[in-house]
């Protein structure tokens, strides 16, 4: 599969006198694959966010590449109109659920974005329709959100993107300001955005268990790539995440530990069944 | 402090009466229609018209009377002081007063005077403003969601485009009001509740005193407020929203067979009003 992202070294800096501040982000090259479902982890500052907000053109780089597709977002003769094909390319949901709703209308809001592309009206309305029905919240259509959960309203967030029927969807620490079971319901849609309706998803997190689900991470730290793997890759790595405030999930953590203390436990336990199975195992061998 | 949150602009009435189906922009026609027979109406026929109307407007809407009564209540004094201005205030040269009072005050005498005019005048002036309300609430609030009503008010704004109206800009902020409106509330309550945690009092004291209580709670909530309109603004960015132009709409505003029948009867109540100002046959009027 080709890659829909791709950076090259890319800098960012927040503060107006460039080069006096530790940047955001200090020559990050990572790569997206068509279909892929990537966490980056991080924790609060690693440059996690700006990076998201790069991807989307909300913010520029100071130095380097960034390609969405075929496009070279980051090349000066980068005119408005790839823009918005860029945008309607790549959609993001934020992470406060009540700041992205426009509309008084759960279904107006989401037909906000295919109207803003000017799609016809008949295919907006299937799209709404189709939309809402991935995310569960059909019988919500003429709710207005304010009503709505917090969950609730993040996976109208998620409808409103998908009804513009982007190649790729950014979840900027989407889950957040959620409750457990609203996370739950989101991130089992983030699933669902990628296996069934084959969306490349891009989830930024400081959860190391939404990280679990993804087919790779990439540990962002200090504006700098730190890690980059399969789940069971990086989090076997207990050490290097500790060293930079991260923690594996507690499953795999515990696993690794048992592993350290000597016990025959594979390396890279991730996922809740894989560490029972594992540890299944090793209670049957201790008992034979 | 659940009071807070039971505040919705607008009161809408989900309904599926004929006025409920009414286009919106139809109705915002019909209400300014009914609003200048109010003004054109001079005598008791005219009124009793316009005021048998408004009820039967009322009964189709199936909005209950009582709550249409209600909603007069804010205005409730703004009416009794017309009210008293014009029965007392109102001189005629043509006719006798019904009453005069001469109340001795101190030195000179104040003289109160009644006219029939002024009467009429008084109970004329106070039902204008009630069936004005009545009326454009059952039309506009309780039958019509805000955001149908927003985008009426965009279509009928259409033609001052010309002349580089923002039109579609304004109708946008208007909807993101409406939206955050309630959130806002919710947050206000958030806020107050945190500090009365902390020890603030809104409730009692002079009344400077309670608006000074008021200043830790609007600080937060602009700041938040700011911070919200940022964020909107990037999500919106992200939807590709770039203003009215080459935009679609889920929901298109059509015109039916019922609201030109509506605006026929409209014309029609319009027509008779100004019929029955000049054959006034009990000769009560202005």
């Amino acid at each position: 599969m080709e890659n829909i992202i791709e950076t090259e070294n890319i800098t960012f800096s927040y503060s107006e006198e460039r080069g006096k501040q530790n940047p955001a982000l200090d020559g990050v090259s990572v790569s997206v694959r068509e279909g892929e479902y990537v966490a980056i982890l991080g924790h609060n500052g690693s440059g996690k966010s700006t990076l998201a907000k790069l991807l989307n053109m909300i913010l520029v780089p100071d130095s380097g590449v960034i390609r969405i597709g075929s496009d070279e977002i980051t090349s000066p003769n980068f005119s408005e109109d790839d823009m918005f094909r860029v945008r309607r390319n790549v959609g993001m949901v934020f992470q406060n659920p009540d700041n992205q709703l426009v509309a008084t209308v759960v279904e107006e809001d989401v037909a906000f974005g295919p109207e803003n592309l000017g799609i016809p009206r008949e295919e907006i309305r299937q799209r709404v329709d189709a939309a809402l029905e991935a995310v569960g919240m059909t019988e919500y259509a003429k709710h207005a959100p304010h009503r709505l959960s917090g969950g609730q309203k993040q996976r109208i967030a998620i409808a409103g993107i998908m009804a513009m029927m982007p190649r790729c969807v950014i979840f900027d620490e989407a889950t957040a300001m959620l409750d457990p079971a609203g996370r739950r319901g989101i991130l089992a849609i983030m699933d669902s955005l990628n296996h069934e309706h084959s969306i490349t998803v891009l989830n930024i997190t400081h959860h190391m268990d939404e990280a679990a689900r993804a087919d790779r991470v990439i540990v962002i730290n200090d504006g700098v790539v730190y890690m980059q793997g399969t789940p069971a890759e990086v989090f076997a790595r207990v050490d290097e995440l500790h060293a930079v405030g991260l923690e594996a999930p507690q499953d795999t953590e515990l696993i690794e530990l048992l592993r350290r203390m000597g016990l025959p436990l594979p390396a890279g336990c991730v996922g809740f069944n894989a560490c029972v199975d594992a540890l299944a195992r090793l209670y049957e061998g201790g008992a034979r | 402090m659940t009071v807070l949150k039971d505040i919705t602009l607008g009161q809408y009435f989900p309904g599926d009466s004929i006025i409920h189906r009414l286009d919106p922009r139809a109705k915002m026609i019909l209400s300014i229609l009914y609003i200048v027979a109010i003004f054109f109406a001079k005598n008791v026929f005219s009124f009793v018209i316009l005021t048998l109307s408004a009820i039967l407007l009322v009964l189709i809407s199936r909005i209950p009377l009582l709550t249409v009564l209600r909603g007069l209540k804010p205005v409730f004094f703004i009416l009794l002081f017309t009210m008293v201005i014009n029965l007392f205030l109102t001189t005629s040269t043509e006719e006798s007063p019904l009453f005069a009072w001469n109340i001795p005050v101190f030195s000179w005498t104040w003289q109160i005077t009644i006219y029939r005019i002024g009467i009429l005048r008084a109970i004329f002036t106070a039902l204008r403003v009630i069936l004005l309300l009545s009326v454009s609430s059952v039309f506009l609030t309780y039958t019509t969601s805000p955001i149908t009503l927003t985008d009426s008010l965009e279509d009928l704004m259409g033609p001052l485009k010309v002349i580089r109206v923002p039109v579609h800009d304004i109708a946008m902020i208007i909807t993101i009001a409406l939206r955050f409106i309630p959130t806002l509330i919710e947050e206000t309550d958030k806020i107050m509740n945190a500090q009365k945690a902390r020890g603030a009092d809104f409730a009692t004291g002079s009344l400077v005193r309670r608006a000074k209580a008021l200043i830790p709670v609007l600080v937060p909530l602009f700041v938040s407020s700011f911070k919200r309109a940022d964020d909107l603004a990037i999500a919106m960015e992200c939807r590709c929203y770039r203003g009215g132009e080459g935009r679609t709409k889920l929901h298109k505003l059509r015109y039916h067979l019922r609201d030109l029948l509506a605006a026929i009867l409209m014309v029609a109540l319009f027509a008779s009003v100004l019929f029955v100002n000049h054959i006034n046959p009990l000769g009560i009027g202005l």
